[in-house]
C-alpha cells in the first residue's frame, strides 16, 4: 500500500490567521456602528442641552428641546438594549414541538403584512412532522424576522413567497424563498451583522436577531440571492442536537 | 447676503435642533430626509450653503454631494459633510468638499464651519 503525506502545518496557520484577520474586521466593524448608532442621538442631546440656555422663558421651546433629549436618551438606551438582547441566547427555555407548527405560526404574525402587499405564499412541507427541541417563542422571532425582510423585498401584487421543509436523516432543512430585489454579493458576507440594513427605517437587528437565535438551536444559515431574481434563506437544523 | 442653509439628514430630530438653533441665529433654513429627487430640492431651496449627511437615504451623502459637484447649476454651492464616522475626513474627500465636521459637535463648532463655508461661497460669487 502506498501514500502520498503532505505536510500541511503552513496551509492551517495560514487559515488561522485569515480567520482572525476576518474576526478583527468585523468586529472592528461592529465598534463603528455601535459608535455611529451612539454618536448620532448624542449630538442631538448636546446641542439641546447647549442651545437651552439661549431660550430662557420660552416654555414651548423648552417643551420642544427637551422632547429632544428624552426620545434621543431613549433611543441610545434601546440600541444598547437590543445590542445586548442579540447575545441573551442562555435565557431560552427548550421544548418538544415541530418545526410546520412554529412555520405555520410565524406566517400567521406576518399575515398582515402578507395581505398588504398581497403576496401568493407556497407551503412544500414534509408530511411527517418534523419534530425538535426548540424555544418556540424565540424560533417565531427568528422566521417572522426572514419572512419580514422577504416580504417587504418583493412588489407589491407580484409577490411569491415560497415557504419548504426537507428532511434527510440527520438534517431538517426550512427554505424561505421570495422573487423579490435580491440582496447585492458584496452585502451578503454583512447580513447578520448588527446594525447592517438596507432599508430605510430599519435599525438593521432583525436578521443579527434571527442569527443569534439559530445559532442557539446549533442550526446552520445560507443564503442564496441575486439581484431582481430573489433570495433563498436556507436553515439546517440537526435533529439529533437540538 | 443668502442666508439660506439647505440640510440633509433621515434623523428628524437633528433636523428639527439645526433648524432650531440655526433659525434663531438668523439662518433661514430648509431640510429633506432623503436625497431621491436631490436636484429638485436644491434648485427649488437655492441655498447658499449645504449641509449634508454620509447614510441618507437613496444614495447616500458621498454620492449626492458629488452629483451636486458635477452639475453646472448646483458645483457653485459649498457642501459640508457631517457624520458621526470616524472617517469623516476621508469620506469628505472623496465626496469632493473641503468642509466638514464629525459628529457630536457643538454649537461654536458648527457656527465657525457654516461661516467658512458661506465666507468660500461669497468669495467664489465676488470672483465670478
Amino acid at each position: 500500500m502506498h501514500g502520498i503525506l503532505h505536510d500541511i502545518t503552513h496551509l492551517k496557520k495560514v487559515e488561522l490567521a485569515n480567520l482572525q484577520s476576518q474576526k478583527l474586521a468585523a468586529n472592528e466593524r461592529l465598534m463603528r456602528i455601535i459608535a455611529h448608532e451612539i454618536r448620532n442621538p448624542l449630538n442631538n442631546i448636546g446641542l439641546s442641552i447647549q442651545h437651552f440656555e439661549y431660550i430662557s422663558g420660552d416654555p414651548s421651546m423648552q417643551k420642544e428641546l427637551l422632547g429632544i433629549i428624552q426620545r434621543n436618551c431613549t433611543r441610545i438606551n434601546q440600541s444598547i438594549t437590543e445590542l445586548l438582547d442579540l447575545t441573551r441566547a442562555g435565557e431560552l427555555e427548550f421544548q418538544k414541538h415541530t418545526l410546520q407548527e412554529i412555520m405555520n405560526e410565524s406566517i400567521a404574525n406576518v399575515e398582515d403584512r402578507i395581505s398588504l402587499q398581497n403576496i401568493k405564499v407556497e407551503k412544500k412541507y414534509q408530511e411527517h412532522p418534523l419534530e425538535i427541541t426548540a424555544d418556540k417563542p424565540k424560533l417565531m422571532i427568528a422566521f417572522s424576522n426572514i419572512l419580514i425582510n422577504a416580504i417587504e423585498a418583493m412588489e407589491e401584487n407580484r409577490g411569491e413567497l415560497a415557504v419548504s421543509m426537507h428532511a434527510s436523516p440527520d438534517t431538517y432543512t426550512v427554505s424561505i424563498r421570495d422573487n423579490g430585489v435580491g440582496i447585492a454579493e458584496e452585502n451578503l458576507p454583512k447580513l447578520f451583522e448588527p446594525f447592517f440594513t438596507l432599508k430605510k427605517n430599519g435599525m438593521g437587528l432583525g436578521l443579527a436577531s434571527s442569527y443569534s437565535i439559530l445559532q442557539s438551536h446549533r442550526a446552520s444559515i445560507q443564503v442564496e440571492s441575486r439581484v431582481n431574481k430573489g433570495t433563498n434563506f436556507i436553515i439546517n437544523f440537526n435533529p439529533l442536537a437540538c | 447676503m443668502n442666508k439660506k442653509i439647505l440640510i440633509f439628514d433621515d434623523d428628524q430630530d437633528i433636523l428639527n435642533i439645526c433648524s432650531i438653533i440655526l433659525k434663531a441665529k438668523g439662518y433661514e433654513v430648509f431640510t429633506s430626509m432623503t436625497c431621491k429627487d436631490l436636484f429638485d430640492t436644491v434648485l427649488h431651496a437655492d441655498p447658499a450653503v449645504i449641509v449634508m449627511d454620509n447614510k441618507i437615504p437613496e444614495t447616500g451623502g458621498v454620492e449626492a454631494t458629488r452629483s451636486i459637484k458635477n452639475d453646472l447649476r448646483t458645483k457653485h454651492i459649498p457642501v459640508i459633510f457631517f457624520s458621526a464616522n470616524t472617517y469623516i475626513a476621508e469620506l469628505a474627500k472623496e465626496a469632493g468638499t473641503v468642509f466638514y465636521i464629525q459628529k457630536p459637535f457643538d454649537i461654536a463648532a458648527f457656527e465657525e464651519i457654516l461661516e467658512q463655508a458661506f465666507r468660500s461661497e461669497y468669495l467664489d460669487n465676488k470672483t465670478v
